[in-house]
């Protein structure tokens, strides 16, 4: 099996005032075809610059990142752009739909960016959205949609492409238990039988568990890196067990991704 | 860039404007006042420049006119156009000798009560040597014009002008009848064509013409002042024969090395060209100020789209991390700026055209459109659109795509 995304010596670093952070601090992660990694880690250990950084939203200071053999890290902004058309898809917390929409509309957009014809576009995002099973509310702006209905929406764009990468930030960090559920098995399902290589930031234990593999951040550094209890690893730790002396608490999720890349 | 991007920019554009018709009206409103200024200040000015150009033609083509300087005596002088010394022989020598004259005639006129069998009418009389009519360009529309031998006989012969022949015989054919000028028959034997109105606006066609040798005799006497209008060979040949008539003028009237001429010659060409120069130095200072009024628009438009960045920055931070490059993001915004202009531009280009015409009814100035009218403000409004739309779009282009997906 070949490594989608390979990592070495990543390091970004922040200017802040007159403090330098260091976000990412040495980096070394492989992923293979195929796999779905779980990337976990207390608020500020970096999760969230790894995942900029891995979907080419962010540029490493350091290091390198091969991407589906790419040298992206020398990348300049507008070859960034290409890769993330043609390789990477994303899923948000938020989900970050245009609000102003429709569903249709949503799923088609990373098709206007590859310059795939309108026809064979909107053929495309149809089959998607019946695929995570959305064919009622193609015509629907995600205000009229539930939280669950809009994170199908995101799903649905972000496979429509086919990425090599999908990357998944806290994807079920704003819906309730129960349509938590719903959608990481329609993520997990769409991953699995698409064959795509999955990389998703949580910090619930349970939902890492999905995963083939459970990766921990600790200060910028992968601390643990092991396959997940499902895959016959063992017992993920508890991330506060993780390079002590103890942190603060937690953060609540919501407010978890803007204070970590500060 | 993919064709399907620019259709998905231009949807984009068209989706934001129907979102926002209270702000994207606001914001066209001032190209469309802008395009609407340029095309109405535009068309009315070229209408009056032709309406002049028109009048100065009327007048005869390639026309100069010699009028007789003031006349002095013992120190006292007169005023222009008083003194007596241009004659009708004056007149013929131009004719012969000036190389640069086609045709030359000697006129005087008088202003008197004219009596038909119907009615009386003041108006103009002018005693004419044959050519005067060729000269004018004023061809003679029933009947005959006032030819040589009536001049060297002094008939009693009248040609009519057509105000003057309508206010003595209403709608009746004036050819052969009777009129009395001064108390002296005349025969009519012709009725001039229909003239118009001088740029002075005098009515051209309230005249009466008579052979010079009889008005001289029986109207006004031979001390009444003359003057020569002479035709030029062609529009080139307008400054030689001035030249060529001044210098012959100065050694028929013995006039001294030095000493000022007792005549002056003018060409109607210059005073088409004052005309003209006046009519372009407003229409240059009004399109200034409708040009002026566009780029208002332009920065109303730029005003705006830096609102719509920022309000929209999430949505940028999607749309690159969809795929979207800052180059697209670019185009997206451009085009967004450029399809308000153009709107704008078509919707001015509108009520210009419409404006201009009800102007043009209302102030009874005429309104002149050219294709080229209605395109180039158009051109002038995208191209604005271009230009203000450019920063705003470049601020999009330029955002980073991990702070753009945190914006709220």
């Amino acid at each position: 099996m070949t490594n989608v995304a390979e990592l070495h010596e990543l390091r970004k670093i922040y200017q802040m005032g007159t403090n330098e952070v260091h976000a990412l601090n040495g980096i070394e992660l492989s992923v293979a075809t195929g796999e779905f990694v779980a990337i976990m880690g207390a608020s500020g250990s970096g999760k969230s610059t790894l995942l900029n950084v891995l979907g080419c939203l962010d540029k490493p200071t350091s290091g390198v990142y091969l991407l589906d053999g790419h040298r992206v890290d020398q990348m300049d902004d507008e070859q960034l752009a290409a890769i993330r058309r043609t390789r990477l898809g994303f899923v948000f917390q938020s989900f970050n739909l245009l609000h102003r929409s429709t569903s249709l509309e949503n799923v088609e957009l990373p098709m206007v960016y590859l310059g795939i014809p309108r026809r064979e576009r909107i053929r495309r995002a149809r089959a998607a959205l019946e695929t995570v099973g959305l064919a009622q509310r193609l015509d629907h702006m995600p205000t009229q949609l539930s939280g669950g209905q809009q994170q199908r929406v995101a799903l649905a764009r972000a496979f429509v492409t086919e990425p090599k990468l999908l990357l998944a930030d806290e994807p079920t960090g704003n819906l309730d238990s129960r349509t938590s559920a719903e959608v990481l098995e329609l993520l997990t399902r769409l991953q699995r039988e698409g064959n795509i290589t999955m990389i998703m930031v949580t910090h619930d234990p349970d939902i890492a568990a999905f995963a083939h593999r459970v990766v921990i951040l600790h200060d910028g550094q992968v601390v643990y890196n092991r396959p997940s209890p499902s895959c016959g690893g063992p017992e993920i730790p508890h991330i506060k067990t993780i390079g002590l002396p103890a942190e603060p608490a937690p953060v609540p999720a919501a407010t978890q991704a803007p204070q970590e890349a500060a | 860039m993919e064709w399907a991007i620019w259709l998905e920019s231009i949807r984009i554009a068209m989706r934001e404007m129907r979102r926002h018709p209270t702000r994207s009206s606001l914001t066209m409103l001032g190209v469309i006042f802008g395009v609407a200024a340029l095309i109405a200040v535009v068309s009315i000015s070229q209408g009056a420049s032709q309406q002049i150009q028109g009048q100065i033609a009327n007048l005869g083509s390639n026309m100069i006119l010699i009028l007789p300087e003031s006349s002095s005596q013992g120190g006292l002088r007169s005023g222009a156009g008083t003194s007596n010394n241009l004659t009708a022989q004056d007149g013929e020598a131009i004719e012969r000798e000036c190389s640069a004259v086609t045709a030359a005639a000697t006129a005087t006129r008088i202003i008197t009560t004219v009596v038909s069998e119907m009615a009386n009418w003041s108006t103009e009389v002018v005693a004419v040597t044959p050519t005067y009519l060729d000269v004018r360009s004023w061809p003679v529309e029933n009947g005959r014009a006032i030819e040589r031998k009536d001049v060297d006989s002094g008939a009693k012969v009248c040609v009519l002008g057509q105000t003057a022949a309508e206010k003595l015989f209403g709608r009746m054919d004036p050819v052969g009848e009777q009129i009395r000028i001064k108390g002296t028959p005349f025969t009519i034997i012709g009725l001039l064509s229909i003239k118009g109105q001088s740029p002075t606006s005098v009515d051209l066609d309230d005249t009466i013409i008579v052979p010079l040798t009889t008005g001289i005799r029986y109207l006004c006497g031979p001390d009444r002042p003359k003057a020569i209008v002479v035709t030029a060979a062609g529009e080139k040949a307008i400054a030689p024969a001035m030249g060529q008539i001044t210098s012959l003028l100065r050694q028929r009237h013995q006039i001294h090395e030095g000493d000022i001429d007792d005549f002056t010659v003018k060409s109607l060409e210059e005073a088409a060209r004052t005309a003209e120069d006046t009519t372009n130095v407003m229409t240059t200072l009004l399109v200034s100020v409708a040009a002026i009024s566009l780029l208002v628009g332009g920065i109303g438009i730029m005003n705006i789209m830096l609102v719509t960045v920022m309000e929209r920055t999430r949505e940028i931070g999607i749309r690159m991390a969809l795929g979207a490059s800052r180059q697209m993001i670019l185009s997206q915004f451009m085009i967004e700026a450029v399809t308000l202009a153009g709107v704008g531009g078509i919707l001015g280009v509108a009520v210009g055209f419409a404006g201009s015409h009800i102007l043009s009814y209302i102030s009874g100035w005429p309104a002149i459109f050219s294709p080229a009218l209605l395109i180039l403000p158009l051109v002038f409004a995208i191209t604005i659109g271009v230009v203000f739309g450019l920063l705003p779009a470049r601020r999009a282009s330029r955002l980073s795509p991990v702070e753009s997906l945190r914006h709220e």
